[in-house]
């Protein structure tokens, strides 16, 4: 989401002047004093938020019954939000860990504005749409403004595929989330937003599922909550820790992100979610949390567990788990052990964890998926105890391709930085005819080997994000080098593995990068456009969804939209966010699901090339024969 | 049935007011209100100052 400029944020539209909303005077829903003739006589007693400090007396004057129950709603109050941490603290120290639950979390409360006309307040305000007043939010400068990290990452596939929702039916937030779930009073003392009497529910729409077609749904019913077999891998967040900088500012910390999945004990059934298991996400509660107000601020912290109850907005009718009995059933990794848990929070969850013999065994007779794994280049991908084991090897050339801090900061001994994203040599500059395209290949070699690389070098690449690494790869397969791999969970894997991080730079010698370009890897938009109705090609738009489906656009290209007939894949179907890669098997499958088979050609696509050629990299590596590169990618599509 | 002066005087000024009603769009603004500055973009821009960025450099994580 694109921050507004502060002229931006103000600007009232002519479209609001011609609607109903128009009709009324600015003073009405806002006080201050419309005769004055400058800008401070006319903000004097100027309210910017009437839907949250007035709404019975301005929305309420026509949305009555709306403007009586929204004040009380979830999004309003949050509600919910302080119960489960006054479960955790006492009479004691309840009053400083609301104050510090005020000052770290409430900022993401909202009322109508927030929804109808303007970006919440969380997510910096400002007109979405010139103040003309919309019945349904906006979904990326609203809803998933604040429900970002989570819901808009996991829907719109900035982690895994994204939902099918939104990918086949092009549903949106308020499709399942009506009106009058969002405008509910929440009752007092409300456990939960699942307990809400209007939370929506799979049920709503997916009906008598017992009855139908599907054999599984028949044998789960009621066992299994939907997302256990329909969602994709999700973020897990730590120890958040909270305080206040030295200019007064409140901020808040999660010291540890991972993507994963976990099947537990549901620790909340209730009526219409009465299931066993469930899909757990762990939480960032700590016993640290607000320290800085309070220690010891929630001696009651394992009356509830970290684990809690979720519901990933990343739906897919067939997944990894679903594909067969036997992905979930007896796989101890999928389900929640003791051994996950951290040892501050092992009481909390004891009723959540799922002991060996609870575990669904594995099934006897089992459709096999029958993945050919025989094309796949294991060589593309190695361990943190490889490179540990090799890191002194000559032939052996480690590069981080993070950002320039990120890399001073520490980095793995040895490793040359080398950002794709902001090194000059390797792609067209942004103003050139053809911008952000792959260099020719005299820039290209030299530029390479003034980074100590040549083309037989074994070629080790990491980031934070595989993505980074992965275009990187797939500069340098373009480039004519065989020998190269990425680092299988990034520099986060390498430290978990317990290997050493350091600041110092290395020292290298230049050398000469003896280019061989794969000059037919790379396809110009007049190939695409020529065969986009082609049966035996398949082109395959790797941005996430928000830009596939033109919700919103890139700032280099002339309108947003996709390529017509393209497959949407976001790219972290195939990378995970902190640089560990799924199985092979698995991403084949994947790939198989949505047709994106191995016996056609495959052209990727996305905006500027760069995440496109992570997908290069990734289809190669799972041996797909003929795998293209759009390089020239939308932003030049967009100019045909 | 006839009418007198005074209704046909009444009538007239009802029309009238509806007349200057419908003339002026049926909106509330006046010549001064807000939207004289609120629908000009150069004069906000010129006006509007940056606004300090109120996140803290030490925010890290997803919320």
């Amino acid at each position: 989401m694109a921050p507004l400029e502060p002229q931006e944020k103000v600007l009232v539209s002519e479209d609001f002047l011609d609607s109903v909303h128009g009709e009324l005077a600015c003073v009405d829903c806002h006080s201050g004093d419309d005769t004055a003739d400058d800008k401070e006589g006319a903000h004097e007693g100027f309210d910017p938020h009437p839907s949250i400090n007035n709404p019975q007396e301005t929305c309420g004057e026509c949305h009555e019954e709306i403007a009586e129950t929204v004040p009380f709603s979830l999004h309003a109050t949050l509600s919910t939000f302080p119960g489960y941490l006054a479960k955790r603290a006492d009479d004691d120290t309840w009053d400083k860990v609301d104050h510090g639950r005020s000052r770290h979390c409430a900022s993401c409360h909202t009322s109508c504005g927030g929804c109808h006309v303007s970006r919440p307040q969380y997510a910096g305000k400002g007109f979405v749409d010139g103040h003309v007043f919309s019945a349904k939010p906006d979904p990326v400068n609203q809803c998933t403004a604040c429900h970002g990290s989570r819901v808009g990452n996991e829907f719109f596939g900035s982690r895994g595929q994204g939902d099918v929702h939104l990918r086949k039916f092009n549903m949106s937030c308020e499709d399942c989330h009506s009106a009058s779930e969002m405008h509910a009073a929440a009752p007092d003392g409300l456990e939960n937003r699942y307990h809400l009497e209007q939370a929506v529910n799979c049920r709503d729409c997916h009906k008598d599922l017992q009855y139908g077609s599907v054999r599984d749904h028949r044998i789960h019913n009621n066992k299994v909550q939907c997302q256990v077999c329909h969602s994709q891998t999700y973020v897990n967040c730590y120890s958040c820790h909270t305080g206040t900088d030295d200019q007064g500012i409140a901020y808040f910390i999660n010291n540890h992100e991972f993507e994963g999945m976990k099947i537990g004990f549901n620790p909340d059934r209730i009526p219409g979610n009465n299931y066993e298991f469930a899909l757990l996400r762990h939480v960032p509660v700590d016993l640290e949390l607000f320290d800085s107000y309070i220690k010891d601020g929630f001696p009651r912290f394992d009356v509830s567990p970290t684990w809690k109850r979720t519901s990933p907005h990343n739906i897919q009718r067939r997944t990894w788990q679903n594909a067969t009995c036997n992905n979930c059933h007896g796989q101890r990794d999928l389900f929640l052990a003791e051994s996950d848990l951290l040892d501050y929070e092992k009481k909390a969850n004891f009723g959540v964890t799922v002991a060996d013999d609870q575990i669904p065994p594995k099934r006897a007779r089992v459709m096999e998926l029958d993945i050919d794994t025989s094309n796949v280049n294991p060589a593309r991908i190695v361990s943190a105890k490889w490179l540990h084991e090799h890191l002194a090897d000559e032939s052996v050339v480690v590069l981080d391709a993070r950002n320039e801090e990120a890399y001073e900061a520490e980095h793995i001994p040895g490793a040359i930085h080398l950002d794709p994203n902001a090194t000059q040599g390797l792609r067209t500059d942004v103003d050139d005819a053809i911008p952000l395209i792959i260099e020719d290949d005299e820039t290209l070699a030299e530029t390479l080997g003034e980074y100590g690389i040549a083309r037989d070098d074994h070629i080790v690449v990491y980031s934070n994000r595989g993505t980074d690494a992965g275009f990187l790869l797939g500069i340098l397969d373009y480039a004519g080098a065989d020998n190269i791999s990425i680092l299988d969970g990034g520099i986060i894997g390498w430290e978990e593995a317990g290997f050493e991080l350091t600041e110092e730079e290395p020292d290298w010698e230049e050398k000469i990068f003896e280019i061989k370009s794969r000059k037919h890897l790379i396809v110009d938009s007049e190939f695409v456009k020529s065969n986009m109705d082609n049966s035996e090609v398949v082109i395959v738009d790797v941005r996430v969804m928000q830009q596939s489906t033109g919700l919103t656009g890139h700032s280099l290209a002339e309108r947003p939209g996709r390529i017509p007939g393209s497959v949407m894949l976001p790219l972290p179907a195939l990378y995970m966010d902190d640089s560990f890669i799924k199985s092979a098997e698995e991403l084949l499958w994947v790939l198989r699901e949505r047709n994106i088979r191995p016996d056609r050609t495959i052209i990727v696509t996305c905006n500027t090339g760069n995440w496109a050629a992570a997908g290069m990299f990734m289809l190669r590596y799972l041996g797909y024969p003929d795998v293209r590169l759009h390089d020239e990618s939308w932003i030049n599509w967009t100019d045909l | 049935m006839k009418t007198n002066g005074l209704e046909i005087r009444l009538s007239q000024t009802l029309l009238c007011t509806a007349l200057f009603c419908l003339i002026l769009g049926g909106n509330a603004y006046g010549e001064d209100s807000c939207i004289t500055c609120h629908t000009d973009g150069d004069l906000l821009e010129e006006n509007l100052a940056d606004t300090e960025n109120k996140t803290s450099a030490l925010q890290a994580g997803s919320g």
